[in-house]
């Protein structure tokens, strides 16, 4: 008896054991590799991921390499075809690295139509984030993403409240104003020390350093970029913005600046780290006009700084680099996720990635699990819980802690965002002078959107890009000390044609005409 | 030590002395001193950039980018450090590179003595061609692609194999120690152990190792040195956590905090500071233990790089 009974559990046993493997079976998995943040916990353990799985009805195998390894194993992973299921993360693949391996994607506009209703809503609203990835042959191979709470404009001006206080002056809206503020920072007290001569009517950065230098008074003079590239569209055609009469008057403006004394003399050589340190200099006298992404790069003397916005300028109206279509920061060219040819199950891929794209997911995707970062209140708003919220001393964007941060997927809608998905506490604080400068912003039409081109034409575009930028460099930085002559000018615009200025617009233009045309 | 003097061959020997003779006369003292102030200056060139990474690593990064830091640390600030500290996949790393150095530099040792020694025989059969055969790859190789693919291959990706095979072969130095063997042991000595019957091994092991070894210890140092200093590797054949070297740690320490926060969004200028502090932090962590080996093995060192250079 004993021996049957042992038979029969034994039997049993094994039964079980085929039937959890059957039941394995059943659940396809996909290879994940997923570019991240090392300071942050993996995020195949945070539970919206977990939960994405069950609701897709896969099992993810995680695959990460560190933000500061990408670039490296990018190119080996490219180079020797040893692909993973997915690539996972917007800054992870661009369109030019699809455009160069088109060979390991496929296609996903299928995909998209039978699976993946939640993107197609994201398009909708969004077509810059289709747009951006659409390849030369209309397809799209790789999902773009909208992060909510982003900002439009990316620099913001901001000068010293307590010294305008000091000597009694009105906060300056025009740029004739602002000139005169400026000239009475370098001749009177202003930091009240009883030196007159000790400051710096405008500390800015190395024109190489982003835009936190003179750069950010481009829009002053109606010859700002549109973020993106360097280019605008002016009255339907594709203008290259460095190449206006516009732009000759804000080099000459900033050389009259730093003729004056208005601007720190080293500003073509300062570095980031020497800025902050004087900026946040216990002593005070940081300078009285600076260009930055918050005001929290005064450190110290944070609050001395408030918003500077100014309406007019030589030409009219006076704008901020920046997108009010809000591609600037929210929408990416790069592609959040795209599926490669060794996916065995591209429709269970699409399934799990069309999960994240709804309210809900795209908040907890955002900023991190309802639980954990979020509760909802009951009006079904989300507030950031910030008193609960584990901060680990070395992360900087505590509110990015518990997502992919700026490498991010998933969208929510318009509504959402306004109703139920503050900004949280370190989000506010730029969401406060992104709306200041809502105003100064140029329509949507001016904005040449990131696009792809055919691989010729990118090609040509890349090489022609490479030259023009050097140049641009070199003439800035030579025209911003020496000045600038009706010879030199015409110099530059004829060595602009001579490298392929109007080859490279019309690229820009041929593409912008045919998506506005779709 | 005047009495000595007497002896011409003394003077030429005691040269630290100089400026202790009694009986020197004005040239000498010129000399003396022009000697050592350009020895003081040099030593300065050379060391100051070290004693300067060490005082603005204690010193907070305001004065430090305001250039106030020149010979002692100003407003003593200790967060970098801490940062450094925290971070605790940083132990995790250091055990790692400890690892990787000791058993990377055995293998290095295992490897590269005995090819060097084999191809320094001149009664090898194809000693030449073998030496050739080597040089080739120092100047051809397959490639950062096919190596990565080759390793992909062997299964080597991602295990802590990597890292040390990566590197346990070096043709320079295989070259260096071949000059050794080839120049510093004579060949009557190798002689006599064969007429007393001593087997080929047991020429290298008994009569030719316990001779080399300040040939071992300069290539066991160049070894460890490359080891420990070892990033490339751990960046592109390694994607698991708990297996990265520490130079891929502290290179990530420090791309990490100085993310710009244009490209990232919102962010706290206290990182910023505490990043630029985390730069010097870093270079005192990890070159601390190497700069630590270096003087026990500096008698070592001075000699065999010179018997490496010298042609037979």
């Amino acid at each position: 008896m004993k021996k049957i009974l042992s038979l029969v559990l034994a039997l049993m046993l094994v039964l079980s054991c085929f039937g959890s493997f059957a039941l394995a079976d059943d659940v396809p998995t996909l290879k994940v590799l997923v570019r991240h943040d090392p300071r942050s916990p993996k995020i195949g353990e945070l539970d919206n991921y977990k939960r994405a799985e069950e609701a897709a009805g896969v099992k993810i195998e995680w695959e990460y390499v560190t933000s500061d390894a990408w670039k490296e194993q990018k190119s080996l992973v490219l180079a020797s075809g040893d692909l993973p299921d997915i690539f996972f993360g917007t800054q992870t693949i661009h369109p030019s690295d699809i455009l160069s391996n088109i060979e390991y994607f496929i296609p996903l506009d299928d995909l998209v139509a039978e699976y993946g209703d939640q993107i197609q809503e994201m398009w909708e609203v969004y077509p810059s984030s289709k747009i951006a990835n659409t390849m030369p042959d209309g397809k799209v191979y790789g999902i773009g993403r909208y992060m909510p709470n982003r900002p439009a404009t990316l620099i913001g001006s901001y000068i010293n409240q307590k010294w305008l206080d000091n000597l009694g002056l009105e906060t300056p809206t025009t740029l004739e104003e602002l000139e005169q503020v400026l000239i009475a920072f370098r001749d009177l007290d202003a930091d009240g020390d009883g030196d007159t001569t000790d400051e710096v009517p405008i500390l800015a950065l190395s024109p190489s350093d982003g835009k936190r230098g003179i750069q950010a008074f481009r829009g002053y003079f109606q010859a700002e970029n549109c973020v993106e590239n360097e280019f605008g569209v002016i009255d339907g055609k594709v203008t290259f913005m460095p190449a206006t009469e516009e732009y000759r008057q804000w080099i000459e403006w900033c050389h009259w600046l730093l003729e004056e004394g208005l601007i720190n003399a080293d500003c073509v050589t300062l570095d980031r780290a020497t800025w902050t340190a004087m900026l946040g200099d216990a002593n005070g006298s940081a300078g009285g006009l600076i260009t930055t992404w918050t005001n929290d790069e005064a450190g110290a003397n944070m609050d001395d700084f408030t918003i500077l916005d100014i309406q007019e300028g030589p030409n009219g109206k006076a704008y901020m680099a920046g997108n009010k279509a809000n591609l600037a920061c929210g929408v990416s060219q790069w592609c959040a996720a795209s599926i490669t040819v060794n996916c065995k199950d591209p429709e269970a891929a699409m399934r799990w990635i069309n999960y994240f794209y709804d309210d809900a997911n795209g908040a907890e995707a955002a900023n991190g699990p309802v639980g954990l970062v979020y509760e909802i209140d009951e009006n079904g708003v989300y507030r950031f819980m910030e008193d609960q919220y584990e901060t680990t001393g070395y992360h900087i964007y505590d509110n990015w802690y518990y997502s992919l941060g700026d490498q991010n997927i998933g969208w929510v809608s318009p509504e959402f965002e306004k109703n139920y998905f503050p900004p949280t506490p370190i989000e506010e604080r730029k969401y406060v002078v992104d709306q200041a400068y809502q105003d100064n912003l140029r329509d949507e039409d001016f904005i040449v959107p990131p696009m792809v081109f055919d691989r010729d034409s990118n090609d040509r575009a890349v090489e022609i890009k490479t030259d023009i930028d050097k140049l641009l460099k070199e003439t800035v930085a030579d025209w911003f000390v020496n000045g600038i002559t009706d010879e030199q000018w015409n110099d530059y615009l004829k060595q602009l044609d001579k490298m392929g200025l109007q080859e490279y617009i019309e690229i820009y233009q041929n593409r912008l005409d045919e998506i506005r045309g779709n | 030590m005047a009495k000595k003097a007497k002896n011409p061959q003394d003077t030429l020997d005691t040269s630290s002395s100089y400026l202790l003779r009694k009986n020197a006369g004005a040239s000498d003292w010129i000399f003396s001193i022009t000697i050592w102030v350009l020895l003081f200056a040099v030593v300065a060139v050379v060391a100051y950039p070290l004693y300067f990474v060490v005082i603005a690593s204690f010193s907070d990064p305001v004065d430090v980018g305001m250039g106030r830091t020149l010979l002692a640390p100003v407003g003593i600030y200790l967060e970098g450090y801490e940062e450094i500290f925290r971070y605790d996949r940083l132990w995790n790393a250091y055990g790692n590179t400890i690892f990787y150095t000791v058993a990377g530099t055995i293998l290095h040792l295992l490897l590269t003595i005995p090819i060097a020694y084999t191809i320094s025989r001149k009664n090898l059969m194809l000693n030449g061609f073998l030496a050739t055969f080597l040089i080739i790859t120092m100047f051809f190789n397959g490639g950062t692609i096919p190596l990565y693919m080759m390793l992909r291959a062997y299964g080597l990706l991602n295990t802590r194999w990597v890292l040390i095979v990566s590197g346990c072969v070096s043709v320079y130095n295989i070259i260096i120690a071949r000059t050794f063997f080839a120049n510093s042991i004579p060949a009557e000595l190798m002689e006599a152990a064969e007429i007393d019957g001593a087997t080929a091994m047991q020429t290298f092991v008994k009569i030719v190792l316990p001779i080399s070894m300040t040939i071992i210890a300069v290539i066991g140092l160049y070894a460890a040195v490359g080891y420990w200093n070892a990033y490339k590797p751990g960046l592109m054949y390694i994607r698991n956590d708990e297996l990265f070297p520490l130079q891929v740690i502290l290179r990530e320490l420090l791309l990490v905090n100085m993310n710009d926060m244009m490209v990232v969004g919102n962010g706290e200028v206290e990182q910023m500071r505490k990043a630029e502090q985390i730069k010097y932090g870093i270079i005192v962590v990890s070159t601390l233990p190497i700069m630590c080996l270096y003087p026990m093995l500096q008698r070592f060192f001075a000699k065999g790089v010179m018997i490496g250079a010298v042609k037979g």
